[in-house]
């Protein structure tokens, strides 16, 4: 019963932006794992300004798929807001390892 | 706005699907209680961490929000708390309300919140 969660998955020359709108929790965090582990591209920008709301089992899904590029030599970039997503990764401390960006253009300015 | 008085519980079957509409109840009785957002998305986070927990710890096939109105101060108990599967969960939801406990023995877990005055 969590909002929708809606992702649109685009693809550039160098880059995948994945947008995020709804809230990721236990129901829907598998959506947004299963849509990450769909796209194939070395640099994928996880656009979470749309996200609703967010709790650890959706921090878990953003950590996973930092991990997994850093393990294959791509990289994972989130962009927020001053919101839910910027909340969390505050409390948890992980926004100050993850590759986090508050704008679409700064995520993907090195690629 | 009627500020809520003694005892809400909802039970909810012990399924994925049931997160936000824990965080629904928590909210509406917070928003009830205080004129604060931000302490209403607190508490839903708060409770999102705790409901995840008993699901993901084996409750069997029900859980359940229990929301005491005590004065001004709403408690939120979730169970059955079986086995602590995730204590991050936890450090979350007492990151954003330091009363946040568990009690092994009943199988609970619980926090205060003690809204801002509007």
């Amino acid at each position: 019963m969590a909002d929708a969660l809606v992702i649109e998955t685009s693809r550039g020359e160098e880059n995948a932006v994945i947008a995020v709108s709804g809230e990721v929790d236990l129901a829907t965090a598998p959506q947004l794992e299963a849509a990450i582990a769909a796209v194939d591209a070395g640099v994928v920008v996880a656009d979470l300004t749309g996200v609703t709301f967010i709790d650890s089992t959706g921090l878990r899904v953003l950590i996973g798929a930092h991990e997994a590029a850093r393990d294959t030599g791509g990289r994972f970039a989130i962009v927020v807001d001053d919101g839910p997503v910027t909340k969390l990764f505050s409390i948890t401390g992980v926004g100050d390892w993850l590759d986090v960006h508050d704008s679409l253009a700064a995520a993907t300015a090195n690629d | 706005m009627t500020e809520p008085e003694g005892q809400y519980r909802l039970e909810l079957p012990a399924a994925p699907g049931s997160v936000a509409l824990a965080r629904l109840f928590v909210a509406t009785l917070v928003r009830m209680s205080a004129g604060n957002e931000e302490i209403v998305a607190d508490a839903k986070l708060a409770v999102s961490e705790l409901i995840t927990e008993a699901i993901t710890g084996g409750a069997g096939d029900w859980v359940d929000v229990l929301v005491t109105a005590a004065g001004p101060v709403l408690e939120v108990s979730v169970g059955p708390i079986r086995d602590v599967v995730d204590s991050e969960r936890l450090d979350v939801a007492a990151a954003l309300f330091p009363t946040t406990a568990v009690d092994r023995e009943g199988s609970r877990a619980a926090f205060s919140i003690h809204p801002a005055p509007r």
